[in-house]
């Protein structure tokens, strides 16, 4: 074997696997099937024009509540939601090694909210959401899907598909007539105009949560994901301030966090917990919440202005926009907008609606016409709970109660039945049977609001509370899907005369 | 652990480094050592006894042999101990793999009295490879009785010999003479682990790509016959062939494909069998190491033992010289393929494989001078293609309607799928082809064109292993850009097309279970 030979196999195999490796890559981003919001936040990143001042690491809170764009217009610093939904904090030491290869901010903003999540189970899309939104050949996103699903009971997972996406995803021909899929093969066009800030247009009324200063116990899973984090920052001697971003916070939550506060504070960094801000910030959990997890844009706007601020009176943070480096900066502030206005807009309807429900909700009780009564009944802000023990006998079908039991598909020859309807869409009905046990509302993870109807004979319970009438064989309660809160609770005794009387 | 996994594409890549990396002359330790894993992964881990035990019988036999064998005195119980040790082999494999013949043959008997038990099968799980490795060791024995090959002395090479990881699922079944380079030093040659490379990524493109493929079209037709009628159950029998050979034949490239990365070159198992232009040739290019497994070891042997020496003759006395030959030879082919058939473990293959076949040779021996008689009063073209296709097809048709038994759960069922057939003769209708029905069968146009695109480069590739020896031998002389453009297009198919992954069970290699 010549030495001339040797260079050429030598030259060859590494050209050749160096093909192969560049191919693979456009192909896997040709297949990939996570979330395009995740691809194009941790994609449009890398792309971002001139230096970022602040990076936010975490889940979808982050995506939620700081509008990075604002603070741009605000005080001209740049800052950018380097998250992901569902993250959980064991990977957000990845998630910063992965974006100092194209920046690096002075400030590190790590959301730990996220340290609630860590557990044993391996959860695709929190692993997914990140890694399939990364290049393949990376050694960050290597290192953090071996971390993560290494960690954790990885027995039943398919672990090749993680570190390979493709293998996953390379059944997806549809997809690929997207022509979003398509555009990612070249990683360099991909830019996020919103600069990873994504509120919730929608409203969930809350009761605010009832502060605690308990400590309460860190898993040793979650104590691991802290320490390495902590470690990271240590090592890598980076400007860091860690918060928890402001949720519905239950109460074994809180004294989680006040207990991490504590930690990281040993170690000599600064948390800030804003479960423990809310009158600072300006919020009203009665309009500023899209689910127990994440503000929504009223919040987010709220949530904005509070950090931008303390960020400010806490750093010397740059102002660059006089800088022409920046000039995209402005123009995207502008080409969003409309989508603000948009967002706004949506945000105050839903809060609107949802408060003009409830009004005309909180009226039900003054109604005594039974037709009156129930054409306010059919939207979706009002669950109806129907109890008939037994069926009217001797009224016509086209008795006005018959036409109003139509509407939710009970009819005469029903001996009994009980259900619980959204509007007129049942969530749950069984006839002739008197028991159900159902739930009703968004968890939004954390069951918060949540609210259990169990309907047995002599109970009919909501939340816990007992509202069962038995004077009469037919009761309607009315509850506010929004509030959570029974609005009016109704039983009906029936007159020759076609008339209804309805009896609180 | 699937010789289509990454775990078995992992393990041998980590299996590789350590081998070229010790000194040459442990290199057989490591592979010793990879058999080991790959069993204790691959099978059930205390079924490995099996493998020992076998090797030790073999050991202990072909020991004594060697050492008594110019022993006139001893010279009978030579021959003895080798035939006890061959049939405790057989005993060994017939108790664990061929239970279906001892029970239904204990239900046979409890149906003529009940004094006859039902038998069960034994709570115990047969070795991996069971089928494979025994014909390997019974091979040993008889090569060591004829003097035709050299003992090993040491009992864990003759281990490694039985056990070799990449083919101890599904064969070849190598002799021991062609698998003694296991033993010698192997430098480290680039050429090697492309070429080992190359057939594994054809093996793969051959079993996930196409195979996978038509078995949902071919299982799902037998699935439901009353739904898919007509053409249908023909299309399942005429794929079915095709479905086994891209399986089996995968499966052997990436065996073959394997050993060879180690340097280690193992007997081929296929030499493009659809080329074929009768049964018998179709059988010497099909499953190529058990069909000379059963000649060299059973064929021969029985046609010159004394009783069908005798026989032959009194044949020949009796019928004249032709007819007493065709006899003889008829009795010993018989005898040839019920051992085949029975090697497969089941009644059904006894009917699919010994009964079915050796008909069809028995036929086409008989009429052979009719056959050749009106071919040159018709005068036709015996070299020409066309000529050449027909009796390809001819063979193929034969061997697709004698496959049916191995596509049944078990003999009712091939009969059920043969009525199938016959009724389904009177209502066929084409167009059903290319109307929606195909995508009720879990495959959508898309897995047919990958079919038919697929088996053409199949095809290609068989048409120049004709030529050349070698598919990759003609692309290795092509320049560097075609060649690497061949091999790139290869891998992303397979990535893309192949069924693997989340969501895919990968269906195990038919041939796995003998």
């Amino acid at each position: 074997m010549s030495k001339k030979y040797v260079v050429f196999k030598i030259v060859g195999f590494v050209l050749f696997f160096a093909i192969v490796g560049m191919l693979f890559t456009k192909v896997t981003w040709v297949f990939r099937g996570n979330g395009t919001e995740s691809r194009e936040d941790i994609l449009g990143f890398q792309n971002v024009d001139g230096e970022i001042d602040v990076i936010l690491f975490g889940g979808s809170d982050v995506l939620r509540f700081y509008d990075p764009l604002e603070a741009w217009h605000q005080y001209g610093y740049t800052s950018y939601n380097y998250a992901t939904s569902s993250a959980q904090a064991d990977m957000l030491r990845f998630y910063a090694e992965e974006s100092r290869k194209t920046h690096k901010p002075s400030i590190y903003v790590f959301d730990l909210r996220t340290i609630t999540f860590v557990n044993d189970i391996v959860s695709e899309s929190s692993l997914r959401n990140w890694s399939d939104s990364v290049s393949v050949f990376s050694f960050a996103r290597i290192k953090g899907i071996y971390s993560y699903l290494f960690n954790r009971d990885w027995s039943n997972v398919d672990v090749p598909s993680y570190f390979i996406d493709l293998f996953k995803y390379h059944t997806k021909y549809d997809s690929l007539a997207s022509p979003y899929q398509w555009s990612y093969t070249n990683e360099r066009n991909i830019k996020n105009v919103d600069k990873g800030f994504a509120p919730y247009i929608n409203h969930t009324p809350f009761v605010r949560p009832v502060s605690t200063e308990e400590r309460g116990e860190i898993s040793d899973k979650q104590l691991k994901a802290l320490k390495e984090l902590l470690d990271y920052c240590d090592n890598e001697h980076i400007n860091v301030l860690f918060i928890c971003s402001p949720i519905v916070i239950t109460e074994k939550d809180q004294m989680l966090m006040n207990s991490v506060s504590d930690y990281i504070v040993s170690r000599g960094y600064e948390f800030i917990d804003f479960n423990k801000l809310y009158d600072e910030i300006g919020i009203d959990f009665s309009t500023d919440y899209g689910d127990v997890n994440h503000v929504n844009y009223i919040g987010a706007l709220k949530f904005t202005d509070y950090f931008i601020n303390l960020l400010i009176q806490k750093y010397n943070l740059p102002d660059h926009q006089e800088d022409k480096r920046y000039a995209s900066w402005n123009v995207d502030y502008e080409a969003m907008a409309e989508t603000r206005a948009s967002w706004l807009k949506a945000t105050q309807n839903a809060v609107d609606n949802h408060l003009a429900a409830k009004q005309v909700g909180e009226k039900l009780p003054n109604i005594d016409n039974f037709l009156d009564w129930y054409v306010q009944l059919g939207n979706d802000n009002y669950v109806l709970i129907i109890r008939i023990n037994e069926m009217p006998k001797d009224l016509s079908p086209e008795h006005p109660f018959f036409k109003f039991a139509s509407v939710y598909g009970i009819d005469s020859s029903q001996t009994a039945c009980v259900g619980a309807w959204k509007g007129t869409k049942a969530i749950v009905t069984n006839s002739n049977e008197l028991t159900i046990e159902t739930k009703i509302g968004t968890d939004g993870g954390k069951g918060t609001d949540k609210c259990l109807i169990s309907i047995e004979n002599k109970e009919l319970s909501i939340a816990g509370r007992n509202y069962y009438n038995d004077q009469y064989p037919i009761q309607i309660i009315v509850y506010d899907y929004n509030f959570k809160t029974v609005l009016d609770n109704v039983t009906l005794q029936f007159k020759p005369d076609e008339i209804i009387t309805m009896i609180r | 652990m699937s010789v289509t996994s990454f775990l078995f594409l992992g393990f041998l890549l980590l299996g590789l480094i350590v081998y070229y990396i010790v000194p040459s002359k442990i290199q057989w330790i490591v592979l010793v050592i990879m058999s080991i894993i790959f069993y204790l992964i691959a099978g059930t881990p205390y079924t490995m006894i099996f493998l020992a035990v076998s090797t030790l019988i073999a050991y202990v036999s072909t020991l004594y042999i060697e050492k008594n064998r110019n022993n006139s005195t001893v010279s009978k119980k030579v021959s003895i101990v080798a035939i006890i040790t061959i049939l405790l082999n057989v005993i060994i494999w017939f108790a664990l793999k061929g239970s279906s013949f001892w029970i239904l043959g204990s239900k046979l008997l409890h149906k003529i009295s009940s004094k006859f038990p039902i038998l069960h099968p034994l709570p115990v799980t047969a070795a991996l490879g069971m089928g494979y490795y025994t014909a390997q060791v019974i091979g040993y024995i008889l090569d060591v009785l004829w003097n035709t090959s050299t003992i090993q002395s040491n009992p864990l090479k003759l281990f490694l010999f039985v056990s070799f990881f990449p083919q101890l699922t599904v064969g070849p079944i190598s002799r021991y003479n062609d698998l003694k380079t296991i033993y010698k030093p192997h430098k480290f040659s680039y050429q090697n682990i492309c070429l080992g490379s190359q057939r594994i990524l054809w093996g793969l493109f051959k079993k996930l790509v196409i195979s996978d493929r038509i078995t949902v079209i071919v299982n799902a037709i037998w699935a439901d016959t009353n739904a898919f009628n007509g053409i249908w159950p023909w299309i399942a029998v005429f794929l079915y062939p095709m479905e086994i050979y891209t399986d089996f034949s995968g499966c052997m490239d990436i065996v073959l494909g394997s050993a060879e990365l180690f340097d280690i070159h193992l007997t081929e198992n296929f030499r493009n069998p659809f080329f074929s232009r009768n049964s018998q040739e179709f059988w010497q290019r099909w499953h190529i190491t058990l069909g000379t497994w059963a000649r060299d070891y059973v064929f021969y042997p029985f046609m010159k033992c004394r009783l069908m020496v005798s026989f032959g003759k009194n044949c020949k006395k009796r019928l004249g010289k032709k007819w007493g030959k065709f006899i003889s030879w008829s009795v010993s082919m018989a005898v040839l393929w019920f051992v085949m058939g029975f090697w497969h473990g089941s009644v059904r293959h006894i009917f699919g494989v010994s009964l079915w076949f050796w008909s069809a040779l028995f036929l086409s021996e008989l009429f052979l001078p009719v056959t050749k008689k009106l071919t040159s009063f018709l005068e036709i073209k015996t070299e020409s293609f066309g000529w050449h296709f027909f009796q390809s097809l001819r063979t193929y048709i034969i061997y697709a309607l004698g496959v049916v038994f191995f596509t049944s759960s078990g003999l009712r069922s091939a009969l059920d799928h043969y009525i199938v057939l016959w009724n389904s003769l009177g209502q066929l209708n084409p167009w059903t082809l290319f109307d929606s029905t195909i995508t009720s069968l879990g495959v959508a146009w898309r897995d047919v064109n990958l079919i038919l695109v697929g088996s053409l480069c199949i095809l290609v590739a068989d048409v120049l292993r004709e030529k050349y020896g070698y598919a990759r031998t003609w692309i290795n002389k092509q320049s560097v850009g075609f060649r690497w453009a061949i091999w790139i297009f290869l891998i992303f198919i397979v990535l893309i097309y192949g069924m693997y992954g989340p969501g895919y069970d990968a269906s195990t290699f038919i041939y796995q279970g003998f």
